[in-house]
C-alpha cells in the first residue's frame, strides 16, 4: 500500500489523485468568522454567576416572602378558629337547673349545640347570630394565651352541660305528658257535657 | 503573538513523533505535546478574552470542520454550519479543561450539529440538495456522485476520507486535528479507500 495516501510520500496514487482534483473544489472556502460584538463575549462560569445573582437573591427573597405570608395566613387561621370556638364556650355557660316549669323552647335555647355545629356551613342562623365577631391579631394573641388556661375547663364544663340537657329533656318529657293529661281530661269534660258531640261531623257541623 | 506554524508542521510532528516508538516514549511524547501545545495556548488566551486566538483557531480547524460536516450535510448547508460550530465553540470554551484536546472537542461539536441538522429536517422536510441552495455553487455531477458514494460509507471511513480527498489533509494531520490516534486514522483511510475502490468499480491499485 502506498505512503501517498498516508502522507503524500512516495509514488503518487493514480486514483486518489484523480479523486483529490475531482474532490478538491469542495474544499473549505475561507470565509471570515462572525462573532458576537465584544460585549457579548462568553464571560467565566464565575462571572456568569456574578452576573446573575441579583436576579437570584431577588427571585429567593420573593419566595421566601411568599413562604411566610403562607405561615403566617395558616397560623391566623387556626387562632381565628381557636377563638371562635373558645367564644363560642365562654358566651353559652350552663345554664342554671330551675325547679318550676320551664317556658317553651325558644330560639336561644338552640345554642346549646353550638359546639358541634362550628364549622359546618349548615349550622343554623341563631348559632351564628351567636358567634362571636371577628378578632383583631391581639384579641387573637390574648385568646391564644388564655386558651392554655381554659383548657383544663371545658371537660368539667362538657359534662355540666350534659347533665343539664338531659335534666332539661325529663323535664320536657314530664311537661308533655302532663299536657297531655290535662287535655285528655277536658276532652272527656267536654264530651261528658254535650254527649251529642261526638257524633257531630267536624267538617260539616251536621 | 503566538507563535503557530501555519501548514502545522511544527505542530504535527510533536504529535505524530511518537510513531513507531515504544509505548511509554509515545506516551511521553504525548505529554510533551499536550504540554507544548499551541492550541492550548490558544484556548487559554481565548478564555482570557483574546479574539484573535479564536480567530487563528479558527484558521487552522475550518478545514476540519468543514470536511466533517461534508461528510453528513448536503454541500450547500456546510458554509452556515460551519459559522454555527464555531459560534458554539466561542460560547463554550470556557467550559473546556484541556486546551490541548481542542479539535476532539470542536469535532464533537462539528458531529452533533450535522446530527441537529438532520433532526430538524426530519421535523420539516428534506429539500433535495440542489433545490436547497440554488445560491451555493452546485457540484460538479461526477464530483457529487462520488461524494454520495463516500458518505454511504460507515462514519469512520467517511469523515476520514473526506478530510483526506475533498479538504487536503494528510493523515498526520487528520489524526492531530482531529484527535484521533494516527494508526485508527491511517487504518480507517486504507480501509475506506479499498471499499470507495469497490463501489467507484475501480480495481484495488497493487
Amino acid at each position: 500500500m502506498s505512503d501517498y495516501l498516508w502522507d503524500k510520500s512516495g509514488e503518487p496514487d493514480a486514483e486518489v489523485e484523480r479523486l483529490e482534483q475531482l474532490l478538491g473544489p469542495l474544499r473549505h472556502q475561507p470565509r471570515e468568522l462572525q462573532l458576537p460584538r465584544e460585549d457579548e463575549s462568553p464571560a467565566p462560569p464565575a462571572a456568569r454567576f456574578l452576573f446573575r445573582w441579583p436576579a437570584l437573591a431577588v427571585a429567593a427573597a420573593l419566595i421566601l416572602m411568599t413562604l411566610v405570608g403562607v405561615w403566617r395566613g395558616l397560623m391566623n387561621n387556626s387562632d381565628a378558629s381557636s377563638a371562635e370556638v373558645a367564644g363560642v364556650m365562654r358566651e353559652t355557660p350552663p345554664r342554671p337547673v330551675s325547679s318550676g316549669p320551664t317556658a317553651p323552647q325558644g330560639p336561644d335555647q338552640v345554642e346549646i349545640n353550638v359546639g358541634s355545629n362550628v364549622g359546618r356551613s349548615d349550622a343554623p342562623e341563631s348559632t351564628l347570630a351567636t358567634s362571636p365577631p371577628r378578632h383583631t391579631r391581639k384579641q387573637h394573641r390574648r385568646t391564644r394565651q388564655h386558651r392554655l388556661t381554659e383548657q383544663a375547663v371545658p371537660v368539667n364544663r362538657e359534662r355540666q352541660e350534659i347533665a343539664a340537657e338531659m335534666l332539661e329533656a325529663r323535664r320536657a318529657k314530664e311537661q308533655l305528658m302532663l299536657a297531655l293529661h290535662v287535655a285528655s281530661a277536658k276532652f272527656n269534660l267536654a264530651e261528658r257535657k254535650a254527649p251529642g258531640l261526638a257524633d257531630v261531623s267536624p267538617a260539616t257541623g251536621q | 503573538m503566538f507563535e503557530v506554524d501555519t501548514n502545522g508542521d511544527g505542530h504535527l510532528l510533536l504529535m505524530s513523533g511518537g510513531q513507531g516508538q515504544p509505548l511509554a516514549a509515545r506516551s511521553a511524547a504525548t505529554e510533551t505535546a499536550r504540554e507544548c501545545s499551541p492550541d492550548a495556548a490558544l484556548v487559554e488566551a481565548v478564555k482570557g478574552g483574546d479574539r484573535d486566538a479564536f480567530a487563528r483557531l479558527h484558521q487552522l480547524y475550518a478545514p476540519m470542520v468543514h470536511g466533517i460536516l461534508l461528510a453528513r450535510v448536503p454541500y450547500g448547508e456546510v458554509g452556515d454550519l460551519v459559522q454555527d460550530v464555531f459560534l458554539v465553540a466561542f460560547k463554550k470554551v470556557h467550559g473546556l479543561r484541556d486546551g490541548a484536546a481542542f479539535g476532539g472537542w470542536l469535532a464533537m461539536i462539528a458531529r452533533n450539529r450535522a446530527m441537529d441538522f438532520h433532526r430538524r429536517a426530519r421535523e420539516t422536510e428534506e429539500l433535495p440538495e440542489d433545490v436547497a441552495r440554488p445560491a451555493a455553487a452546485a457540484p460538479q455531477a461526477e464530483a457529487a456522485e462520488v461524494l454520495g458514494v463516500i458518505r454511504g460509507l460507515p462514519d469512520a471511513y467517511r469523515e476520514t476520507l473526506v478530510l483526506r480527498l475533498v479538504e487536503g489533509m494528510t493523515g498526520p494531520e487528520i489524526a492531530a486535528r482531529t484527535g484521533l490516534h494516527p494508526d485508527s486514522v491511517r487504518v480507517n483511510l486504507h480501509r475506506g479507500m479499498k471499499l470507495l475502490r469497490a463501489k467507484l468499480g475501480v480495481g484495488e491499485k497493487r
